[in-house]
């Protein structure tokens, strides 16, 4: 009997793979929708992907044209002081900031998510919005002025409250450089991830968090028992975002330390800035890219790992 | 709830928040205080508002400010507009088509995520310069949108795949073709999605710095970014004029934000979590 059983829906009663889900369109119609995208990845992405790789192993100084040299500039990148110093320097600033951002923009959407009016819930999402629009260099150079040592506000504050005796020049000093620079924003609530935990928190379902109450479950434990493990999706992707950014970090080491003092602000990502368009070595440049884009895929992965190895999301 | 009782259950988080708020817009505030100084009222009141207050100081830095933010729109507007088109008919491509090669080619378009920006400066960077377009708007654009529309193509496909398949059957049915199904029905649906894109580009390109570091080497012509970098650079003793150029360099992204918070807020969080 079994021959004579129902056949199972297969791939051949499926349209063939080049044939079109509704109705018949001519082939070339979706390539004519994709053409501007793929011609501007193809020329601005892809060509200088591969060619940043294979530049890698040139010495090269634009305009000149590469002059193929192995792999010296890999070679110079392990004997480079700098270079080693601004790998544990970028380490110690991606793993800080996330911390300090996670925890925060946690914590500040916790705050806004329990309240019990809805006006007010808005209120405090504008008043946490609201600063994500000031550019970020201007953000920058205002906590420059926050650190600085004369006429800085931080200093001023300390000094005035009498916590410190005499001002301190926080960015200029090797011990205090870097955890400036991670505190930037201080209390660093005001973000994406403060604004997606929030969406995120607003669309778990209110019947649990009801349950939970009747059951005479606190605010404080339905926070860490219902609320964190719901919410790990976006809490996944706030960490991979945060990560692969500080990972790249160059904006505040440029505007605020130029990588000093002695070079315990210095990053990966502004050594190649100064090595390719300081000193014009774009080939030793590129080295130092590909050895970062190796540790963001090398990170990535990681954290992929780590995230689907035992995780069920229910809600997200 | 009450009014009361509901103030009883809050008042500790409103008392956080309000703490956290302050800390976080004390810079910002004093920013704009010290903007209306000149050098020896801010020597003598360091927090406070002191008059006569300078709005000369202002008045310093606009003409190099405004040139900066006329040029940041110069770059914006047209980047946004590019990243919206092209990543509205790609996304839709992949959305409503099926055709050899879309697995691949989806996938290669969104591995690019994983490359760091930085990495692709340099080779970019000699790109323009063999083309000649250093200086120019293109040479700043279109490697702009080359950025933007890889979460551009992801976003908006994601967004055309949730429109039922039967608003394009009927259409297609009453003798549209695919070019006015694109135009008449699914990018008017798609109104929000492409509010999402925009507010993001928008973000993207009034901030980032190291292109247009490396792109632009007429001063005249830098945007807002790194104009307010430089302005601050040269008037560095000048405490007060500096503070306006940051209030100024703010000015244009606020009043976007004051009239569009409601879209501009769901956009920022629902563009992200996606």
């Amino acid at each position: 009997m079994t021959q004579k059983s129902k056949p199972m829906p297969s791939a051949k009663t499926e349209p063939s793979r080049w044939k079109l889900r509704s109705g018949f369109v001519p082939i070339y119609v979706p390539f004519l929708f994709l053409i501007p995208a793929l011609l501007l990845l193809l020329s601005f992405r892809y060509i200088p992907a591969v060619s940043a790789i294979f530049h890698s192993f040139t010495y090269w100084n634009i305009p000149e044209p590469g002059e193929f040299i192995g792999l010296q500039n890999y070679q110079a990148l392990i004997d480079d002081p700098i270079f080693i110093k601004s790998l544990g320097n970028i380490l110690k600033y991606m793993v800080g900031r996330t911390a300090l951002v996670l925890v925060m923009a946690f914590v500040g959407a916790e705050l806004v998510y329990n309240l019990t009016s809805d006006r007010w819930r808005n209120i405090w999402r504008m008043v946490f919005t609201i600063p994500m629009v000031i550019p970020f260099t201007v953000n920058l150079l205002v906590w420059q002025q926050v650190y600085a040592g004369r006429q800085g506000m931080l200093n001023e504050f300390l000094t005035g409250i009498g916590a410190m005796a005499r001002p301190y020049p926080w960015l200029g000093r090797p011990d205090t450089a870097l955890p400036a620079l991670i505190f930037i924003g201080f209390p660093a609530v005001a973000g994406f991830g403060f604004l997606i935990i929030l969406a995120a928190l607003q669309n778990l379902s209110s019947e649990v968090n009801d349950a939970a109450l009747i059951d005479g479950c606190s605010r404080l434990r339905r926070v860490f028992a219902i609320d964190l493990p719901a919410i790990r999706g976006p809490l996944a992707l706030i960490l991979i975002l945060s990560l692969n950014q500080g990972m790249q970090e160059f904006a505040p080491m440029l505007v605020m330390t130029q990588g000093g003092p002695i070079n315990t602000t210095m990053s990966p990502a502004y050594y190649l800035y100064i090595q390719g368009f300081t000193y014009g070595k774009h080939g030793y440049a590129s080295a130092i890219g590909a050895v970062l884009m190796l540790m963001t895929l090398v990170l990535s992965m990681f954290i992929l790992r780590m995230r689907y190895r035992r995780a069920y999301d229910v809600a997200v | 709830m009450s009014q009361s009782s509901a103030w009883r259950r809050d008042w500790p988080l409103m008392l956080a928040l309000l703490i956290l708020a302050i800390i976080t817009y004390v810079p910002f505030v004093f920013t704009v205080i010290n903007s209306f100084k000149i050098n020896a009222q801010f020597f003598q009141e360091f927090w406070l508002p002191t008059t006569p207050l300078h709005p000369e100081n202002y008045a310093r830095a606009w003409p190099a400010m405004g040139r900066a933010i006329v040029n940041s729109f110069s770059y914006s507007i047209p980047t946004l507009i590019l990243t919206l088109v092209i990543s509205g008919l790609a996304g839709y491509a992949f959305a409503r088509y099926r055709f050899p090669g879309r697995n691949l080619l989806f996938i290669s378009i969104l591995a690019l995520i994983m490359i760091p920006g930085i990495l692709l400066v340099i080779p970019m960077f000699s790109v323009i310069i063999e083309l000649d377009w250093d200086d120019t708007l293109q040479g700043v654009v279109l490697p702009w949108v080359s950025v933007e529309i890889v979460f551009g193509t992801f976003l908006m496909r994601t967004f055309f795949e949730t429109l039922p398949r039967e608003y394009f059957e009927a259409a297609r049915l009453d003798g549209a073709n695919e070019f006015s199904l694109l135009i008449r029905i699914a990018v008017p649906l798609a109104i929000p999605a492409f509010s999402t894109l925009a507010i993001l580009n928008l973000l993207f390109s009034w901030n980032d710095i190291i292109w247009p570091l490396v792109a632009i080497f007429d001063s005249e012509r830098l945007p807002v970014s790194i104009g307010v970098l430089s302005f601050a650079g040269a008037w560095s003793t000048d405490y007060g004029v500096t503070f306006a150029s940051y209030v100024l360099a703010s000015l244009p992204l606020i009043i976007i934000f004051a009239f569009t918070s409601r879209r501009f807020m769901d956009g920022l969080s629902g563009g992200l979590s996606i």
